[in-house]
């Protein structure tokens, strides 16, 4: 059919981005988070180049533009919320660039497939990341600290170590995503990912323990003259140790920041008042 | 005193930590380990930094931003602890180093909350200014170079505000603070061993498992601890350790030479 001047120009198919650049814009896919649709500006803004990219979404679309809406409609659906630990959303971006490149995803199916990836992307993610790889590292550099590593290397080696997990996620997120299409769920289940987020976890309470018991004991030691004094400070420190592990879960988990301000405020009011 | 170079880097440092938090990449340069480290560092002294660092990082450490949790926001601040460590510390004198100390810790701490608030209400105005530009038709780029110019500009007036704050404090209002630095560090190992202990409750699998591998953490600590007094003495010089979380810093720096804090 002939193009009239009555109809709209053909959008020519825009070529799908390439895994580096998933990969790369990734790195923004919270850049807009709100709690509204957490994610799902970042994963529309990361698509929008893509065919199939919901209307508004468009690149390039002239602001106030309505190309690709219904005859008669004026207004747009909602974007459409997601979730994901940022490390992973590569993931479902991955997974949907591939289903639209091949043209197999009607819009309907593919909001319940990046619907159903939102807890096992959320849930993997924050198990072995945000509670297990990140405080596991955090807990390695104190301990090296207390036992007086110097800090640069010991900041350096931290932040090595962890970007090199970073990303190596990021990258094997987007590949799996783009190789496996709406299956990436099996390829996720098969993914070493949980057992791994398991062993970091048991890791950050062994270490939690280690520091915490060795600058209990070294700061008894440096505070206190004779033995029985330092183990006195030293058990004290532990028992707050035991505190917050009992009131774990119990209290928000501003706590300790909380009560921090608080001594120094105390201790602010001390130095400042007549005689003090 | 801080040139115009160190300041304009430490605002750059506080602008990167506020993007690093969510928006951008998060590479964990606002942890607050690595943030007041660096903030040390452009400072001038980096282990006075990382000892406020390790302080904050200890306060922070139970905080898992999983699934949008509101929480404190810690780069920024932890440049301004960092720096303010440093620069206070080199300036005050021996008398109020434990002054200087408590100063960055408590801006590093007011700084964390006061950003966790301005965090939550950069995020309702994205909300709001997507569904605009999304509505409109419009792409949403626009929409996030603007959320991410306002993260930097958030953090890089945090640091800014909490610098122009420690720069009012005079040392002779930091000498009246009544604790040693070692007995600053004390004081603030109260809420971190809180924090320490709720970070051990970090669900494993296996019943009862957790408390077995926290009880193997707590002697092996221990006994590193002991071993380490015998080996170094009580936190002295030779080893250059302060007290518990004072850590890798030299004695100068915790104000202690040999005496008590």
């Amino acid at each position: 059919m002939t193009p009239t001047s009555l109809e709209p120009p053909p959008v020519p198919r825009q070529p799908g981005p390439s895994a580096r650049g998933l990969f790369l814009r990734s790195f923004l896919v919270q850049g807009m988070w709100n709690p509204r649709d957490l994610l799902g500006s970042g994963m529309a803004w990361i698509l929008e180049d893509q065919p199939g990219a919901s209307p508004g979404a468009t690149a390039g679309l002239a602001p106030g533009a309505t190309a690709g809406l219904a005859p008669g409609a004026t207004e747009v659906a909602p974007l459409a919320p997601f979730n994901s630990h940022p490390y992973l959303a590569g993931v479902a971006l991955g997974a949907v660039v591939r289903e639209r490149e091949q043209g197999r995803l009607a819009p309907e199916a593919e909001a319940r497939f990046r619907a159903a990836l939102r807890a096992p992307l959320g849930a993997l993610g924050d198990a072995l990341v945000w509670a297990g790889w990140v405080p596991f590292l955090a807990l390695a550099a104190l301990g090296l600290l207390v036992m007086g590593a110097p800090p640069l290397p010991v900041v350096g080696a931290f932040l090595v170590a962890h970007n090199l997990l970073h990303l190596a996620l990021r990258r094997w997120g987007v590949r799996i995503g783009l190789r496996h299409g709406v299956q990436v769920g099996a390829a996720l289940g098969r993914s070493p990912l949980r057992p791994a987020g398991d062993v970091f976890r048991q890791g950050v309470v062994v270490l939690a323990g280690f520091v915490a018991a060795l600058a209990a004991v070294r700061g008894g030691l440096y505070l206190a003259e004779g033995a029985p004094t330092a183990t006195g400070l030293a058990a004290v420190g532990l028992l707050f140790v035991g505190v917050g592990y009992v009131l774990a879960g119990r209290l928000p988990v501003t706590t300790p920041l909380r009560l921090a301000l608080l001594l120094l405020g105390v201790g602010w009011i001390a130095a400042m008042a007549p005689g003090g | 005193m801080l040139g115009p170079w160190g300041v304009t880097l430490l605002l750059v440092l506080g602008a990167w930590t506020a993007l690093d938090a969510a928006a951008v990449g998060q590479f964990m340069v606002g942890r607050p380990l690595v943030a007041a480290t660096l903030g040390g560092w452009v400072a001038g002294d980096p282990a006075a930094g990382m000892l406020a660092g390790a302080l904050l990082e200890a306060l922070h450490l139970a905080q898992v931003p999983a699934g949008g949790a509101r929480l404190p926001d810690p780069g920024p601040g932890s440049v301004v602890a960092g720096g303010v460590a440093a620069l206070a510390g080199a300036g005050a004198g021996a008398g109020a180093a434990g002054g200087a100390l408590a100063l960055a810790l408590t801006l590093g701490v007011g700084l964390s909350l006061l950003g966790g608030r301005l965090v939550e209400r950069h995020r309702k105005a994205n909300a709001d200014r997507v569904a605009a530009a999304w509505s409109r038709g419009h792409p949403l780029g626009g929409v996030l170079r603007g959320a991410l110019s306002r993260s930097a500009i958030r953090g890089a007036a945090l640091v800014a505000g909490g610098l122009a704050v420690a720069s009012l404090i005079s040392p002779a209002v930091m000498a009246r603070w009544p604790l040693s630095p070692g007995g600053t560090v004390a004081l603030l190992a109260v809420p971190a061993f809180l924090g320490l202990g709720s970070v051990a409750r970090t669900p494993v699998p296996g019943h009862r498992r957790g408390m077995g591998l926290l009880a193997v953490g707590v002697l092996a600590g221990a006994a590193a601890g002991v071993l380490f007094g015998i080996l170094f003495g009580g936190g002295d010089a030779g080893a250059g350790v302060g007290a518990g979380f004072g850590v890798g810093v030299a004695p100068e720096v915790l104000g202690r030479a040999g005496g008590a804090p």
